[in-house]
């Protein structure tokens, strides 16, 4: 009988202890680190180790956390008919033709990314335009950001949509044309994602599970339920997290503190929208955007509101979270934290802010006397960052050069768990961590050590798992990510090719290469 | 000559001579009947209908199947005496002879609709009411046919066309019976009108001003927080500004009842009487204190806050355990129980006796479900204010006490008939 379940030895370990020591071998029994060391201390577990890995000189770090994913929608969209690239009408229709052709009748077929102001006609299909390509499968088209759906005449019958609802475009015989925008579009979306077997979750859910895998990823916050998402699926994750093969750690989109309660959870929000996004001209600045002078964005909640619903989730226990992403948000959510932690104070609670995009000093100084964890996702900043860049479109020179500004944050001595917001950006800690490295603001930009931190021990704190995972140290779960190229020595403009060779969960190889 | 019956409000249902004959007939056939009998007495063109029906087959084919189904429609009908025929079918046309012998559903509705008249109250409520029940769901529902894109258009906008006639029935009866003060049929109407149509945030606010006017201000509460947690659920949004006057009213109003209700606790009796239950076992025994308020006319109210205190005081996995046609009789009284079972439709009728008998034995079996592996303890405070419904109940618990590992504390006015009753059957102890 061997004692040892895996050993891994002739590596570089980046262990990311207090001290980031780095060691040569690691060794795991009972899905726990057993030993490790940086000598010749492993040759006493060759022999009686069931599996033995030589690590030839990569490099090993702990598993990857990824702290904000919407699990279950990026499964969707895994499955669904990607439309971001389409420049034409037609083009869309062509795409949706030829998926119809290779799928079952009455199955769903859903077309994600449309984005009208990239095609040449400038608007949304009709359902007549959508019949012409597939009659027997329903046909749902959503436009990028999901504030807009079309759907096919046999969907539109699916739907039992009620006559008096906001938002149904119309033709000329007053007849639903199959465009619906604001309550109308949200009911779509609602009655769609309620006609969803969870068999089909399962199967986007997993398809999602094996990309994080490959990327390293061990661990994995998921956001989900509540508005544009679906409450099926946060219950689908709720009853299924023992059966994933990395771990997740759930939040639950609502206000309702009592439906999370009665699931049996402990941590509430997520993207609980305090204000929008910059792309849509929806997050909530406290000036107006570069790009539109008639707008600052919108604020969902007023501050009534979101206090009493801080409090309520504050009483009773929950770990929560919001997303915040203009500095108007952003400080309406630090508002609602300070009521709840002056009324009744609590040491270690973990607040978090999802995003936190465009904080200010003065923001950062708050939330550092909160204690509050900062869930951000640099690889914003690769995608969107930049001269010419999204941000600097709707933001201005000024302000773009403000935005997520890590190296502020993190010289405070706050938390930032680092996070992919999947499927906004990819699950790619290696992507994340590069992007977070070479901020296109050289200012706000981090070392590499403090930006694997954010993907491994920093993702631990941010759900209360840092004395069980997060770095590699005896006692802890043997959940590492092993790759081609240490992130330390490599050029930092070539962090983002590092490849992923390997990943274990709790000392079982779940990808190797 | 026979007798035929079509139900179009709902699932398709056509009936010869009171047989169900919906499935001797092909789907398409369905639809050739339907569509020629509520266009009665218009002659359609074969050409028309083998194109609205056969778009995508050759003219000839088309033609072809419009007679073969026509020919299969008459047959099932037992349509070949010419004076009777019920599918009048010329060389070029064809229509649907509306006699007699003809019963549409729509038809009836509409016939009704256009008879009723606010002159005389009681008839007028009457007749909304008949017409309310002739609609069973929406028009042909669940029928599409894929390759016939112009008939699904006219299903589509005869789909719009009823349920807005019906809507106008509900929204009808919601006010007229508001303004009879029967508030619970007021109520049940609006909610029916936001079964269909959840987003309806100035329904809500009718809801909260009925609770408002009955006293109901728990209720109204509670309708107020449903409407806020619908809004953000489904459309990120808060309450528009004349729902938050609303709100601003129900706490007024509490402040007010507050004070009415000082005066009469100092009536009250702070005795606590336990109604002895040698079943029960008090290990680890759930608490539920319930007060009973100063609004006895309103029936059901103290059955709804238990059905509340359950839901808030169980796990979502135990409750959604409980067989959902139990839940659906309990749904009649609590619409909170909406988040546990999705897509309750309640079309039946009940008289006011078998509905009281359907929600009492299933709040009876729900007692006893989450009573099976815990015990529980309800103190009632109050109990003179119980509404006789919700008393009623009681009794019945009280008379079955035995197959419950449940116990009952009271307090209240010990001579109020209640407490006299509960003395005069069950066991008291004092505490």
């Amino acid at each position: 009988m061997r004692e040892m379940d895996l050993l891994l030895y002739n590596g570089n370990i980046l262990t990311m202890d207090d001290k980031n020591t780095i060691k040569k071998w690691v060794v795991i029994k009972n899905s726990r680190i057993f030993d490790l060391g940086d000598g010749d201390g492993f040759k006493k577990y060759l022999e009686n180790s069931s599996e033995v890995i030589n690590l030839y000189g990569k490099t090993l770090l702990p598993g990857f956390y990824d702290s904000h994913v919407h699990l279950v929608q990026t499964g969707f969209n895994l499955l669904s008919l990607d439309a971001s690239k389409v420049k034409s009408i037609p083009e869309l229709l062509e795409l949706i033709c030829r998926k119809s052709k290779r799928t079952e009748n009455g199955e769903l077929i859903r077309v994600i990314g449309y984005d009208e102001s990239k095609v040449v006609e400038k608007r949304l299909p009709t359902r007549y335009e959508l019949d012409n390509c597939s009659r027997n499968n329903p046909v749902w088209v959503n436009t990028i950001e999901y504030h807009t759906s079309v759907v096919n005449s046999l969907a539109l019958h699916m739907l039992k949509l009620p006559f008096n609802l906001e938002g149904v475009m119309r033709d000329e015989r007053n007849l639903p044309d199959g465009r619906f925008i604001g309550k109308a579009s949200s009911m779509v979306r609602n009655n769609i994602f309620n006609m969803i077997d969870d068999s089909l979750r399962k199967e986007g859910v997993s398809k999602a599970l094996n990309l994080a895998i490959e990327n390293g990823v061990t661990s994995i916050n998921a956001l989900e339920g509540g508005f544009t998402f679906h409450d099926k699926d946060a219950k689908f994750v709720s009853r299924n997290k023992n059966f994933f093969p990395i771990d997740i750690a759930l939040f639950y989109q609502t206000v309702n503190v009592k439906k999370v309660l009665n699931e049996g959870l402990n941590r509430i929000g997520g993207c609980i929208f305090l204000d929008g996004s910059f792309n849509s001209r929806t997050a909530a600045l406290s000036k107006p955007y570069y790009d539109d002078s008639s707008t600052s964005g919108i604020l969902y909640f007023n501050q009534d509101e979101l206090n009493k619903f801080i409090l309520e989730a504050h009483e009773n226990n929950m770990q929560i979270a919001l997303h915040a992403i203009g500095d108007k948000a952003i400080d309406q959510i630090l508002n609602a934290y300070e009521y709840a932690l002056t009324l009744y104070p609590k040491k270690d609670h973990r607040y978090r802010i999802e995003h936190f995009e465009l904080a200010t000093e003065e923001q950062i100084n708050r939330a550092k006397k909160l204690e509050l964890i900062l869930s951000m996702q640099p690889a914003y900043e690769y995608f969107w960052g930049g001269v010419g860049g999204m941000y600097d479109l709707r933001l201005g020179e000024q302000r773009r050069k403000k935005t997520n500004p890590l190296r502020k944050i993190v010289d405070k001595g706050l938390i930032i768990a680092g996070g992919s917001d999947s499927d906004v950006t990819p699950i790619s800690p290696i992507l994340g961590i590069h992007a977070a490295v070479n901020h296109p603001t050289a200012e706000s930009s981090v070392s590499v050590l403090e930006a694997i931190k954010m993907f491994t021990i920093n993702g631990a704190k941010a759900v209360f798992e840092e004395e069980i995972k997060g770095s590699v140290e005896i006692g802890k779960y043997g959940d590492f990510v092993i790759l081609d190229k240490n992130p330390l020595t490599i050029e930092k403009n070539d962090i983002k090719n590092i490849k992923v060779k390997g990943t274990i969960k709790e000392g079982n190889i779940l990808f190797i290469e | 000559m026979k007798k035929l019956e079509m139900y179009m409000l709902g699932n398709l249902k056509i009936v010869l001579d009171r047989k169900t004959i919906t499935d001797n007939i092909s789907y398409k056939s369905a639809g050739i009947l339907s569509y020629l009998a509520l266009n009665k007495e218009r002659a359609f063109s074969r050409d028309k209908l083998s194109s609205l029906f056969w778009e995508t087959s050759s003219m000839d084919a088309a033609r072809y199947n419009l007679r073969y189904n026509l020919w299969a429609l008459r047959k099932v009908l037992g349509d070949n005496k010419k004076e009777s025929k019920i599918i009048d079918s010329q060389k070029d046309t064809c229509k649907f002879n509306l006699h007699n012998n003809v019963y549409i559903d729509v038809f009836h509705m509409e016939s009704i609709l256009k008879n009723v008249s606010e002159n005389d109250i009681k008839e007028y409520i009457e007749g909304l009411e008949k017409a309310k029940n002739i609609y069973k769901g929406e028009f042909l529902e669940g029928f599409y046919i894929k390759d016939c894109p112009e008939f699904n258009d006219w299903i589509f906008f005869e789909r719009e066309r009823w349920q807005r006639a019906y809507f106008d029935i509900l929204y009808k009866l919601s006010r007229i019976y508001k303004e009879e003060e029967k508030f619970l049929k007021s109520i049940d109407n609006l909610e029916e009108m936001l079964t269909i149509n959840p987003l309806q945030e100035e329904l809500y606010v009718k809801l909260i001003e009925i609770y408002l006017e009955m006293g109901d201000r728990s209720t109204a509460l509670h309708q107020y927080e449903r409407c806020c947690r619908i809004l953000r659920e489904e459309l990120n949004v808060s309450p528009m500004a004349e729902t938050k006057e609303v709100y601003k009213k129900i706490i007024d109003h509490s402040e007010r009842e507050l004070k009415d209700n000082k005066t009469d606790d100092r009536e009250l009796l702070e005795d606590k009487w336990i109604i002895y239950n040698k079943k029960f076992t008090d290990k680890n025994a759930k608490i539920f204190d319930m007060d009973c308020y100063p609004i006895k006319h309103i029936q059901y109210y103290w059955i709804s806050n238990l059905i509340k205190e359950i839901m808030d005081n169980y796990s979502i996995q135990v409750l959604e355990g409980f067989p959902e046609y139990y839940w659906k009789d309990i749904y009649r009284i609590e619409s909170s129980v909406g988040s546990i079972i999705e897509g309750i439709d309640l079309q039946d009728n009940l008289t006011i006796i078998t509905e009281k008998n359907k929600i009492f034995s299933a709040t009876l079996e729900l007692l006893y479900s989450i009573t099976k592996e815990n015990s529980l303890s309800i103190i009632i405070n109050n109990i003179q204010w119980m509404d006789e419904f919700s008393f009623d109940f009681l009794k019945l618990i009280l008379f079955k006490y035995e197959r419950f590992n449940l116990q009952f504390t009271i307090t209240g006015d010990e001579e109020d008939y209640r407490f006299k009753e509960i003395r005069t059957y069950f066991k008291l102890k004092k505490l």
